[in-house]
C-alpha cells in the first residue's frame, strides 16, 4: 500500500488551514467584550465626630450589562490614592465591571469635586463615608445582597485609598473582602519611623510627608485644619506632640487591625520607601492573628519607581481572582500562597506559605576594623565615629522621592546611593563564595555612644560589587531615634529594612550606619557618635534557596554546536562521497568479472575465535556450487560476509567485480536465504514480498512477483498472516523472496533444511532451472547427497579453512576406491593380496573394496579374468560423502574411523585424514 | 533513487502492527481518564504546605486541563511510549530474523536508519501531539471553554493560551527527541525488543531521581530530564523563559550524540541475528 505524494500533500495542507482557522477563531473568540455602562451622581453623606457634617462625594457606578434587579452581582467600591480623584481608577473599574461587578468609584472628601476637606482616612470622616456609600450601594438594583442594607461589597484601593479600605473593613462588618495596596498600617511607623523602638516617634520622614501635605493642590486649604496643623507640627520639629500622635494613631489600622475579619490580599511594593514592606508585614501578621483568610504579595516598584507592566498585571489578576473568590463565593479560583515576592533580578516570582517563608539564616559577626567576618571568628571591639554635622546638611542620599522619572520603573535598586565620608561607619564582609538570596528583615545588634542624647541614625545594607560600585537594594534603610546613648552607652537590636535581594557571588555585604539621610528631618544637633560591636552579637540575614539560574558555560555551548556541525557535516560528506563513488564503481564494470571472488577472506570475532582463516574461491557464471562443511566450518560466517553482513578482518569479496560493502548496489543482483526465513509474523506472504522488494527501492515491475509467487507454491496461502504457516511454508516463501527480481547470484544456505523429500526435490528443480536461466547459485548444506545431486562444483570447508575444491565430478571421480563383485570372493582375495600396485583390500557387503594403488581398473580386470575369476561387477562408488570425509578433519572424541582416499585428489591441499583404521565404514560414516 | 518510497513503505510495515496503535491508544484514553476522575470529584484541594499547582487549575477550562495534562503525562506515559517506538522497530527485526534480509537490499546501512529513525520519530510525534488534542476536546467538554488561569492568579484569554499550550507541546516534543535518541541508540546494540525501550525508560527514570536529589547541586542541571518542565514558566507574565532556551539546547545536544553514537556503531556492527 503505497501512500500517493499527492495525497499526503493535500492532507498536509488540510491539517495547516485547520490550525490556522482554530487559531483564528480562538484569537476572536477571546476578545469579546461585555458591555459596561457608567452612572455619575453626586452621594450626599453625613460625617464628623458629631454625625453633623455633610459632604457631597463625586462618584460614578459602573455597571455591567445584563446586571439587573433580577440577576444581581457583588459590588466593589475603589477609592483612590493621595492628590487623586475617581477618574484614576476608571481603567481598574471597568476590567471588573467587565468581569460581572458593579463598581463603585468616588472622590474622597477633600478631593476630586467631592467637598469637605481631607480627614486622612479619619474613623471619624472618610471611614463614616464609605459606610454610608456601603448603605447606598444596599439600595442600587443589580447589588447582590447578603442582608437587609447589607450588599456583598468588596474595598479596594492604592495606598490613600488602601488605609480606607483596611479602616473601614475594622469598622464596618458588612465588607466581605478587601485587596489594599501599598498603603501603611501604622502612620506613627510610616512617617516617623523608629526601628529601635517601634511606636515611639522616630525620625521623620520629611520628604515624603512634605510631597504629601503639598500636593493637594491648594495648600492647607483642602485639609481639615488639625490635619494641616500636624503637617506642619511634623515639618517643623521633625517630630510629633500628643495630639499629632493621637491623630496619625487614629487614621492607622494598627490599632484596630484585630477587627478586620474580611478576607484580605495585601500587595506592597518592595521598593517603596514611603509604606515600607513592614507595613504590610504587620497588616499581615495582625490580620492572621484573627484567623481571618489573608494573603501577601511584594511587587517590585512602589510609590517611588511605580510598577513593571507584568506587575501591575499581576496586580490586576490577583485581584479579580481574590474578589473572585470572595464576593462570587467561586470555589474553583484557587487562592495565592501566603507570602508571593516578586524577583524581577532572578525572573519570576517566589512563594511561600508563612512569612517570614521558611528558610536559612546567614550570620555575620562585627568587627572593630569595619569588617563583617564569620560568627565564630574573634571581633575586637574597637569604637568607630561617625559624625552629625550641625543642621544634619551634607546628608547621605538613599533615595530621592516623589522625582519621577529618576529612577526608572524595575530599576527597583537604587544605584545613585551615596554616604558622606566621616558621617557613616561601614562592616564589609569578604567577597561572598556563593550567591546569597535575602528575604526577609535582617537583623542586627550593636552598642552606641554618642555625645548627644536621643541621636538619630540609619542602618543599611549595601550590595558591594568586585568594582567599589555600592547598590542599596530597593533603596530600604532604617531610621532610628536612640535614647540613652551618652556614658557608656546603649545596646540595641536593630531590624533592618526588610528587602527581597540576591547577592551575587564575588559581591560583599556591607553594613552601614549613617547619621544623616535626604530623606529624612535632619537632626540639628551636632554630636559624634560611636559604634561598637557587641561580642556576641551578630548580623542575621534570613536566606531563601539561591533560584535555578544555571548558565550552561558558553564555552561548552560552543564546543557542543561545533560537535554538532562537524559531525553533521562529516556524515553528509562521506554519504555524498560513497555515494558518488559507488555510482561510478557501478557504472565502470569489469567485463567479465565473475560472479564470486574472494581472496584471502578471513574473519576473527571478537573474542578471539577465527571463523574464517584466509579462504579463497572464485565461482564462475553459470555454475552451481556447494558450499560444504561440518558445524562450525564458517560457511555462513563467509556467506554473510559475501552480502555484507559481517564485516571481514581480512580479505576481501568481490560480487560481479565490485568490492562488497553494506548496501552496495550491486546486491540488487543478489537474492539471499541465510540461516531460515526471517519474515515478521503479522504480514501476510504477499505483503512480506512487496514491502522486502520495495525496500530495496526499486519499481515493483522489476520484482517478477509472478514467478517468486510461482516457486513458493504457496497457493491461496499467501493472502494468510505468516504466522500461520508452517516452518516449510515460510521456508518457500523466504526461498521465493531470495529469488524476488530474478538475480543474477543467488546465495542459499541450507536451503532444503526443513522441507519434506518431495519439497527438497522440487526445489532441486528450481534451482537447476534458474541456473539454467543464466543464474549463478551458490548453495551450502550438509545434506551431501543433495550437494551431490544438484551442484556442479563444490567448495569444502573445515575449521574455517578451505580443503578442497573442484568440479563435483572430478572430486569424486579422484577416489581410487573400486567395488567388485565377483561370484568367488575368497580366491579373489587372495589372488588380489599379492598382487603389486593395490594398496588395501577389504571385504563389504556382498563385495570386495579395492583400494587402487599404481593399477587402474582395466588392468585390475585382466588380473582378475586372468585368474579365473568371474566378475560380475567393478563400480566406482562415487559417493561425495566418503571424500567429504576423508577431507575433513576428524572432530573432537572417538574418532569414527574412516579411510582415506588412497593418493591426493587434484587441486589442492593434500586432506589432514586420521590415519587409516581396520573398521570398515557404511557409507554414512558411522561408526559399527 | 528515491527516499520517499522507503520511507512510506516503512510507515506502513510500523502502522500494520497492532503495538502501534495500542500505544496511541494509551496516550488517548489517558486524558480521558484523568477527565472522568476530575469531572467526578472535583478540582482537588491544595495540599497545605505545598505550593499551587497547575493540577490545582486545571478544571478551570479545557486549556487549563490540556496543559495539566501535558505535564502529567509527559513525566512517565509519553517517555515510555516514545521509547517503544523509538526502540522497537530495529530489535523487532532481528527478533524476527528479517533485520538480516532488509541489509541485504542494497540500502545503505543509515539510509535503512534514517528511514527507521524517520517513521519512529514522526508516530512518537502523533503521540505527542495526541495529548494536548484529544486533552482540549474532552477537557472542553467537562469544563467548558475559555482562556486559562495560571496557578498565581494570572489570567490568559483563550488566543494567548493556545498560543502557549502549542509552545509547550512543541517543547515537550523536543524533549522527548532525548528518548528517542536514547532509544534509538540502545536498539542498534542490542536484539532484545524490551532491551531498548526498557532501557532507555530506566535511563529517563533514573534521571528523573537523581533530579530531585537536591543534595547533588549543580550536577542536576546536566541531567537529561532537569529542564523537562520548564515550559511551565510561559504561563507567568514574569516567568523565566530562559530556562527553556538552556533546556532545548540541552535537548540537541543530547539528541546529537545519542545519534551518532547509533549511527556510528550500527555502521560497524556484524549483523548476527
Amino acid at each position: 500500500m503505497r501512500l500517493p505524494r499527492r495525497a499526503l500533500v493535500l492532507g498536509a495542507v488540510a491539517i495547516v488551514i485547520a490550525l490556522v482557522a482554530l487559531t483564528v477563531w480562538a484569537f476572536a473568540a477571546g476578545g469579546a467584550d461585555r458591555g459596561v455602562s457608567t452612572r455619575q451622581q453626586v452621594i450626599t453623606v453625613t460625617d464628623g465626630p458629631g454625625k453633623d457634617q455633610q459632604v457631597h462625594l463625586d462618584s460614578t457606578l459602573y455597571v455591567p450589562d445584563g446586571v439587573d434587579a433580577q440577576h444581581p452581582a457583588p459590588a466593589v467600591i475603589g477609592s483612590h490614592g493621595w492628590g487623586a480623584n475617581k477618574v484614576a481608577l476608571h481603567d481598574d473599574a471597568l476590567d471588573l465591571a467587565r468581569a460581572g461587578y458593579v463598581v463603585l468609584l468616588y472622590s474622597a472628601r477633600g478631593f476630586g469635586d467631592s467637598t469637605g476637606q481631607v480627614a486622612l482616612d479619619s474613623p471619624d470622616y472618610e471611614v463614616l463615608d464609605v459606610k454610608q456609600l456601603i448603605t447606598w450601594l444596599a439600595g442600587q438594583p443589580g447589588v447582590l445582597l447578603d442582608g437587609p442594607d447589607d450588599p456583598r461589597v468588596g474595598l479596594a484601593g492604592p495606598s490613600y485609598g488602601g488605609g480606607i479600605t483596611l479602616l473601614t473593613a475594622a469598622y464596618d462588618r458588612r465588607v466581605d473582602a478587601i485587596v489594599p495596596s501599598i498603603t501603611w498600617n501604622s502612620l506613627v511607623t510610616s512617617l516617623l519611623p523608629n526601628t529601635a523602638a517601634p511606636g515611639v516617634p522616630g525620625v521623620y520622614k520629611q520628604q515624603w510627608a512634605g510631597i504629601f501635605s503639598i500636593g493637594v493642590g491648594g495648600g492647607c486649604a483642602r485639609l481639615l485644619p488639625t490635619v494641616c496643623q500636624a503637617f506642619q507640627n511634623m515639618g517643623t520639629d521633625g517630630t510629633a506632640d500628643p495630639q499629632t500622635m493621637a491623630l496619625l494613631t487614629r487614621s492607622s489600622p494598627a490599632s484596630v487591625i484585630s477587627q478586620i475579619h474580611a478576607p484580605t490580599l495585601l500587595m506592597q511594593g518592595a521598593g517603596d520607601t514611603l509604606f515600607p514592606v513592614s507595613e504590610a508585614v504587620a497588616s499581615y501578621l495582625g490580620i492572621l492573628a484573627t484567623g481571618t483568610p489573608v494573603r501577601m504579595v511584594w511587587l517590585a516598584g512602589g510609590h517611588d519607581t511605580g510598577f513593571t507592566d507584568a506587575d501591575q498585571t499581576r496586580q490586576k489578576d490577583m485581584t479579580r481572582a481574590w474578589f473572585d473568590h470572595w464576593l462570587k463565593r467561586d470555589s474553583g479560583v484557587v487562592l495565592p500562597p501566603a507570602f508571593t515576592y516578586a524577583r524581577p533580578d532572578v525572573g519570576g516570582v517566589g512563594t511561600a506559605d508563612q512569612y517570614p517563608p521558611p528558610g536559612g539564616t546567614t550570620s555575620y559577626a562585627l568587627s572593630g576594623a569595619g569588617q563583617l567576618v564569620g560568627p565564630k571568628q574573634p571581633v575586637t571591639a574597637t569604637a568607630q565615629p561617625m559624625l552629625n554635622p550641625p543642621g544634619g546638611r551634607p546628608a547621605s542620599v538613599s533615595s530621592l522621592p516623589g522625582i519621577p522619572g529618576l529612577v526608572q520603573v524595575g530599576q527597583f535598586i537604587g544605584n545613585f546611593a551615596f554616604d558622606v565620608p566621616g558621617e557613616f561607619v561601614a562592616f564589609q564582609s569578604a567577597p561572598l563564595g556563593g550567591d546569597l538570596n535575602v528575604v526577609g528583615t535582617p537583623s542586627v545588634a550593636v552598642r552606641i555612644v554618642a555625645t548627644a542624647d536621643p541621636v538619630t541614625l540609619f542602618a543599611k545594607l549595601y550590595d558591594a560589587a568586585p568594582d567599589g560600585k555600592l547598590t542599596l537594594p530597593q533603596q530600604q534603610i532604617a531610621p532610628l531615634r536612640l535614647a540613652g546613648t551618652s556614658g557608656a552607652g546603649t545596646v540595641i537590636q536593630i531590624p533592618l529594612a526588610g528587602i527581597s535581594h540576591l547577592f551575587p557571588a564575588g559581591h560583599s555585604l556591607r553594613l552601614v550606619f549613617a547619621t544623616t539621610d535626604m530623606a529624612y528631618f535632619a537632626d540639628r544637633q551636632p554630636a559624634t557618635l560611636f559604634v561598637s560591636p557587641v561580642q556576641g552579637a551578630t548580623l542575621g540575614l534570613p536566606t531563601q534557596p539561591v533560584p535555578d539560574t544555571s548558565q550552561l558555560p558558553i564555552v561548552l555551548i560552543v564546543v557542543a554546536v561545533v560537535l554538532v556541525a562537524a559531525g553533521a557535516a562529516l556524515l553528509i560528506v562521506r554519504t555524498v562521497r560513497r555515494r558518488r563513488g559507488l555510482a561510478q564503481q557501478m557504472a565502470v564494470e569489469p567485463p567479465g568479472a565473475p560472479p564470486v571472488d574472494i581472496v584471502g577472506l578471513s574473519k576473527r570475532f571478537r573474542g578471539g575465535v577465527l571463523a574464517v582463516d584466509d579462504v579463497s574461491f572464485r565461482v564462475a557464471p553459470g555454475q552451481i556450487v556447494g558450499l560444504l562443511g561440518p558445524n562450525g566450518a564458517g560457511k555462513t560466517t563467509t556467506l554473510r560476509m559475501l552480502l555484507g553482513l559481517v564485516h571481514p578482518t581480512g580479505g576481501q569479496v568481490r560480487l560481479f567485480g565490485h568490492r562488497v560493502r553494506p548496501g552496495h548496489p550491486v546486491l540488487h543482483r543478489v537474492g539471499a536465504f541465510v540461516e531460515g526465513p526471517g519474515i515478521p509474523p503479522y504480514l501476510t506472504g504477499l505483503e512480506s514480498l512487496r514491502e522486502y522488494w520495495r525496500y530495496g527501492g526499486d519499481p515493483d515491475s522489476a520484482a517478477h512477483f509472478d514467478h517468486a509467487l510461482r516457486i513458493a507454491g504457496l497457493g491461496d496461502a499467501v493472502h494468510r498472516r505468516v504466522r500461520t504457516y508452517s516452518h516449510g511454508m515460510r521456508q518457500r516463501l523466504a526461498l521465493a523472496q531470495a529469488m524476488l527480481g530474478r538475480p543474477g547470484l543467488l546465495v542459499l544456505d541450507e536451503p532444503t533444511n526443513g522441507l519434506d523429500p518431495p519439497q527438497i526435490r522440487e526445489m532441486r528443480e528450481v534451482i537447476r532451472g534458474v541456473a539454467a536461466a543464466g543464474t549463478t547459485v551458490l548453495l551450502s548444506s550438509h545434506l551431501l547427497g543433495e550437494v551431490e545431486e544438484v551442484c556442479t562444483h563444490v567448495v569444502v570447508m573445515d575449521r574455517g579453512r578451505l580443503v578442497a575444491q573442484g568440479r563435483v565430478a572430478d572430486l569424486v571421480a579422484s577416489t581410487r576406491t573400486v567395488h567388485l563383485q565377483v561370484d568367488d570372493p575368497a580366491s579373489a582375495l587372495l589372488m588380489l593380496t599379492g598382487l603389486r600396485g593395490i594398496g588395501d583390500i577389504r571385504e563389504g557387503e556382498g563385495d570386495l573394496v579395492v583400494e587402487l594403488d599404481s593399477l587402474d581398473r582395466p588392468e585390475l580386470v585382466r588380473a582378475l579374468v586372468a585368474a579365473g575369476i568371474g566378475v560380475e561387477g567393478v563400480s566406482v562408488r562415487r559417493r561425495l560423502e566418503e571424500v567429504f570425509l576423508g577431507l575433513v578433519a576428524a572432530p573432537a572424541g572417538p574418532p569414527p574411523s574412516v579411510p582415506p582416499p588412497a593418493g591426493p585428489p587434484p587441486s589442492v591441499p593434500p586432506p589432514a585424514g586420521p590415519p587409516p583404521s581396520e573398521h570398515p565404514t557404511d557409507p554414512w560414516g558411522r561408526i559399527p | 533513487m528515491g527516499a520517499d518510497p522507503v520511507i512510506s513503505v516503512e510507515l506502513v510495515r510500523q502502522a500494520r502492527r497492532k503495538r502501534t496503535w495500542l500505544a496511541l491508544l494509551a496516550v488517548v484514553i489517558v486524558p480521558i481518564i484523568i477527565v472522568t476522575a476530575l469531572a467526578i470529584n472535583g478540582p482537588p484541594r491544595p495540599e497545605p504546605g505545598e505550593g499551587p499547582f497547575l493540577l490545582d487549575v486545571a478544571t478551570r477550562s479545557g486549556i487549563n486541563f490540556a496543559l495539566f495534562a501535558l505535564v502529567a503525562t509527559s513525566q512517565f506515559l509519553l517517555v515510555v511510549v516514545v521509547a517503544l517506538f523509538a526502540g522497537d522497530s530495529l530489535p523487532s527485526e532481528a527478533s524476527w530474523g528479517s533485520l538480516r534480509y532488509l541489509l541485504t537490499r542494497p540500502v545503505a546501512r543509515s539510509r535503512l536508519l534514517t528511514t527507521k529513525l524517520s517513521v519512529a520519530s514522526m508516530y512518537a510525534l502523533a503521540a505527542v501531539a495526541l495529548v494536548p488534542v484529544v486533552s482540549v476536546i474532552v477537557g472542553t467538554m467537562a469544563f467548558g471553554w475559555s482562556g486559562t488561569v495560571t496557578p498565581l492568579g494570572s489570567q490568559l484569554d483563550t488566543g494567548s493560551s493556545l498560543a502557549r499550550l502549542l509552545a509547550a507541546t512543541v517543547y515537550v516534543a523536543w524533549d522527548m527527541a532525548t528518548v528517542v535518541a536514547i532509544a534509538f541508540l540502545l536498539s542498534t546494540t542490542t536484539d532484545a525488543p524490551l532491551g531498548a525501550v526498557g532501557g532507555a525508560v530506566i535511563v529517563i527514570v533514573v534521571s528523573e531521581i537523581l533530579d530531585a536529589i537536591t543534595a547533588l547541586g549543580v550536577v542536576r542541571y546536566a541531567l537529561p530530564t532537569h529542564y523537562w518542565l520548564s515550559w511551565t514558566a510561559m504561563l507567568e507574565p514574569a516567568g523565566n523563559t530562559a530556562e527553556m532556551a538552556r533546556g532545548a539546547l540541552q535537548s540537541a545536544v543530547y539528541t546529537a550524540v545519542a545519534l551518532g553514537v547509533a549511527w556510528w556503531w550500527f555502521g560497524r556492527k556484524d549483523v548476527l541475528s
